[in-house]
């Protein structure tokens, strides 16, 4: 292991949760909350404020519509939070080697 | 962070992307009810041109699509209205079988424009089950990959043999072949997509 500087490991991504979200929202194009809480495996309160913390990095984006006057949340990773996935991956191949 | 954990992170990362990724969902409707407004055109075209029974096959075939292409957006609208997930894998179905209908009816359009245009037969309407049958053929082959369903990819080689087989034998009881093959082929495999998506409902609504 040579010249690792871990001040390059993103906190915002560096929690299970929010990698977990993470990496589903990587496979997936766009991804419903009931389905992302299940994949994940949190509670609806513990996975609200992960994605929160997302969403102010502006690595996910929220849209929200309604079906049977029920509110439904859908999530899609942005451009930024693909790259920041991208580079933290890297980070960890980096870490490896 | 030592090397240990950089790799059980990895490894964890790569096995939530591709179950992610590999998530699927068919109910077989749209590809019953295309069997059978499909089937049941050939049929009376059929019946239309070996009986004494005549009418207007063209406008029966108008009919026919529209209530189908009807039937399909009404389905997606439906389904993306709920659906929870989204996936590439999805668009790609989507893709694949939103070409092979375009293919299939260009084709259609392209074998009875050309003799108005140039008074000849570009393609003989005889062929056209043929035709049709490889294209269906192989957007089967390529679900039945993206689907990891070897049984849906087998349905393939069915529809080829079945294009081969009205190749050898060119006359009017194509028809009849190819609403048999719509029945065996497509509404079939259908009814056991329908059967396995009602005994997998964590996997619905996904589009």
């Amino acid at each position: 292991m040579k010249n690792f500087d871990y001040q390059q490991i993103d906190d915002i991504i560096h929690s299970r949760i929010r990698l977990a979200v993470m990496a589903v929202l990587a496979g997936a194009e766009e991804v419903e909350f009931t389905y992302l809480r299940d994949k994940v495996g949190a509670t609806d309160g513990n996975l609200s404020v992960h994605l929160k913390k997302l969403e102010e990095a502006k690595y996910i984006e929220v849209k929200k519509s309604f079906l049977n006057r029920k509110p439904i949340t859908h999530y899609k990773l942005t451009t930024t939070g693909r790259k920041a996935f991208e580079a933290y991956i890297d980070s960890l191949e980096k870490l490896i080697k | 962070m030592d090397q240990t954990f950089a790799q059980e992170e990895l490894a964890f990362i790569r096995k939530v992307m591709a179950d992610s990724r590999t998530v699927i969902y068919d109910d077989g409707k749209p590809g019953i009810v295309w069997g059978l407004i499909v089937a049941l055109g050939m049929f009376a075209t059929y019946i239309d041109a070996t009986t004494d029974l005549h009418f207007n096959a063209a406008w029966l075939w108008i009919g026919l699509s529209v209530l189908g292409w009807a039937y399909i957006y009404y389905y997606k609208a439906k389904k993306i209205k709920k659906y929870r997930m989204r996936t590439f894998a999805g668009k790609l179905i989507g893709a694949i079988w939103g070409a092979c209908g375009m293919c299939i009816g260009l084709t259609i359009v392209m074998t009875y424009v050309a003799p108005e245009i140039s008074g000849e037969w570009m393609i003989h309407p005889l062929a056209l089950t043929t035709i049709c049958s490889i294209l269906v053929g192989m957007a089967y082959y390529i679900s039945g990959i993206v689907y990891g369903k070897a049984w849906v990819r087998n349905i393939s080689y069915g529809w080829w043999i079945g294009a081969i087989a009205m190749l050898f034998w060119p006359s009017i009881h194509v028809l009849l072949i190819y609403a048999g093959m719509l029945i065996a082929f497509q509404v079939i495999p259908g009814i056991i997509m329908y059967r396995e998506s009602r005994n997998a409902p964590a996997s619905a609504e996904v589009v």
